[in-house]
């Protein structure tokens, strides 16, 4: 039983992406699986298909004073509709949202709970925990972890983070790498119309992908870029993402006297991205705290050469000069070089795009990713049948 | 076994727990209080047992998330009564403190399968007039979980009012019980009618 606060067609972030494609390569695997998840307008209640069941409960129609409480309210939801559902092997937690139903069920059940964490709050927040809220989450998260008999994380980054912010002991936790559904669907579409759309047919076209946050560094890219066109102008930079920095940054390009260099797409259908990601030359994602980095892969699996900052789950998904080049965080004039480089040496940039296509098909397709998690479960199970700790009084249906 | 849930067992609910739990037990009746504590002990006190719950989280964003954070904590101490101490068949009643206690009994009741009785001391209204919306969210957990009790005992006459006025208990299922002996009988009735 997989519990997620968003699973399509409710997508608030990647979470629901995971959970949907991850729980479709468990079911084409032969494992029965259950999804716990928030309601969603016309949709309906209950969703089966072959051994994949969708579950769907109230996130409404309760007040809440906070976002705590509106979480720990649909926790109460979930508890009750997982309850009614039978010959639950393990639990399967995604994120402190859930943290509460996990941990309920995991002792009324006596079933072993699996969690993965997709980001700390203690790393979102840059180790500053100011507000009551933040610390509850986590502690939640601490918790979380704490019940969980095995923890996923996408990269070795977040397993460090576990192990130093929440205490996690290190054989506790598994890595297993977020999968990516390559843009499969080859759209029939005019490269070269396209791409005038963002430039003109002399320009490059360079490409940022990502939420306009602070973590996700577009500062970096807006500084690069401004320093890359101080020395060429045959580039034109794209912003794909919607965020609190957005406007300033537009306002930072507009007073450059640039502002014809710059295309601020703002959020984007993937329809769209998948056409930016066709048309571009390089693919940039300066993050200063990436968990693990799935729009680089997304670039990577259509063959796209990328800058990275080497950090997080980026430095292990790019080896430097085979796939990608990787520059220091935050280092403006590494970025700029290190895209002028891709942009002059074509033949470079085009065998690193090759590579990353095919290091996405051999390391992070969702039936990798499907395989081992999958041993996981089988290996918790495995050792789940020879400990001590299970349901004793077989009184109730349910257990 | 009569199994009591409160969030609090001190102040004027948790005396209301005690005399309530020690009456029943002075007529024979086994009863173990499930409570908030700092640790997972028993403790037998007055021919009760007092089973700690030891609680996790110790942010206090407010009484909503604290109380349903705590679910974990009881689910666990649940599990191991249950699973390993008693056949959870010797539960015949599962009574409840305030809606907080409503609300981890509602773990007890869909765990056990037993009746769900809650004593009301008061409701959010006779303690606040103010409509913010953690109280708001507080009138809301009442309604949903008084209405999932299957029967609901009010400890004064205005409780009583309040509980069929303004959260539409049904009245075959609202009692009254003034004292620790009124709870008690009300209990006894309860456990003997079929």
């Amino acid at each position: 039983m997989m519990l997620s606060w968003e699973y399509p067609p409710r997508i608030v972030g990647g979470l629901a992406r995971h959970v949907y494609w991850l729980s479709k390569a468990l079911a084409q695997r032969g494992v029965e699986v259950t999804v716990v998840t928030l309601d969603y307008p016309e949709t309906p209640r209950v969703e089966q298909e072959k051994n994949l069941k969708i579950v769907r409960v109230a996130g409404h129609g309760f007040t809440s004073s906070d976002f705590a409480s509106w979480v720990h309210q649909f926790n109460l939801n979930m508890i009750e509709a997982a309850l009614e559902e039978e010959d639950v092997s393990l639990i399967h937690v995604h994120d402190w949202l859930t943290a509460t139903a996990g941990i309920t069920l995991k002792h009324l059940l006596r079933k072993p709970l699996i969690t993965t964490i997709h980001s700390t709050e203690y790393g979102r927040r840059r180790g500053v925990l100011h507000e009551e809220l933040q610390r509850h989450i986590h502690e939640v998260e601490w918790w979380l972890a704490y019940e969980s008999w095995r923890v996923i994380v996408c990269s070795h980054y977040m397993k460090g983070e576990l192990m130093r912010f929440l205490r996690v002991p290190e054989d506790k936790i598994s890595v297993i790498p977020n999968g990516i559904n390559p843009f499969e669907l080859k759209l029939q579409f005019d490269v070269r119309e396209i791409r005038r759309k963002y430039a003109d047919d002399w320009e490059k076209i360079v490409l940022f992908v990502g939420r306009m946050v602070y973590e996700k560094g577009p500062h970096v890219f807006v500084d690069a870029a401004l320093s890359l066109l101080s020395r060429r102008q045959d580039v034109k930079f794209v912003l794909v993402g919607e965020g609190p920095m957005r406007k300033d940054l537009m306002d930072k390009v507009y007073k450059s006297g640039l502002w014809h260099k710059f295309y601020f797409t703002g959020f984007v259908e993937d329809i769209e991205l998948y056409e930016l990601y066709e048309v571009c030359d390089v693919a940039v994602f300066p993050s200063l705290y990436e968990p693990f980095g799935i729009v680089a892969l997304e670039a990577m699996s259509v063959g796209k050469p990328v800058v990275v900052s080497d950090t997080g789950g980026l430095s292990e998904i790019v080896v430097d000069g085979f796939n990608g080049l990787k520059v220091p965080p935050g280092d403006v004039r590494a970025l700029s070089y290190a895209i002028e480089r891709l942009i002059v040496n074509r033949g470079m940039a085009e065998e690193m795009g090759r590579n990353g296509a095919q290091r996405v098909k051999e390391l992070y397709s969702w039936d990798v990713v499907g395989e081992k998690t999958f041993r996981l479960y089988e290996q918790v199970l495995r050792e789940y049948s020879s400990n001590p700790w299970k349901p004793k009084k077989l009184t109730r249906a349910l257990l | 076994m009569i199994l009591a849930v409160t969030w609090h067992i001190d102040g004027v609910i948790g005396s209301l727990v005690r005399e309530d739990s020690r009456e029943l037990a002075n007529r024979g009746y086994d009863v173990m209080v499930l409570h908030p504590w700092h640790d997972d002990a028993s403790v037998r006190e007055g021919g009760v047992t007092y089973r700690h719950v030891a609680i996790t989280i110790k942010s206090n964003v407010n009484i909503v998330t604290s109380v349903i954070s705590a679910l974990g904590d009881f689910a666990r101490a649940m599990s191991e009564l249950f699973h390993e101490r008693y056949d959870p068949s010797q539960v015949r009643l599962i009574i409840s403190y305030e809606w907080t206690g409503s609300l981890l009994g509602s773990l007890a009741k869909k765990f056990l399968e037993r009746p769900l009785m809650t004593s009301v001391h008061s409701v959010e209204s006779m303690r606040t007039s103010e409509k913010s919306l953690l109280s708001l969210s507080i009138r809301g957990l009442e309604m949903r979980f008084l209405h999932y009790s299957d029967l609901v005992v009010a400890r004064s006459k205005e409780a009583y009012a309040r509980v069929l006025a303004e959260y539409r208990v049904p009245s075959d299922r609202a009692k009254v019980a003034l004292s620790p002996k009124d709870m008690a009988s009300i209990v006894m009735e309860v456990l003997e009618s079929p």
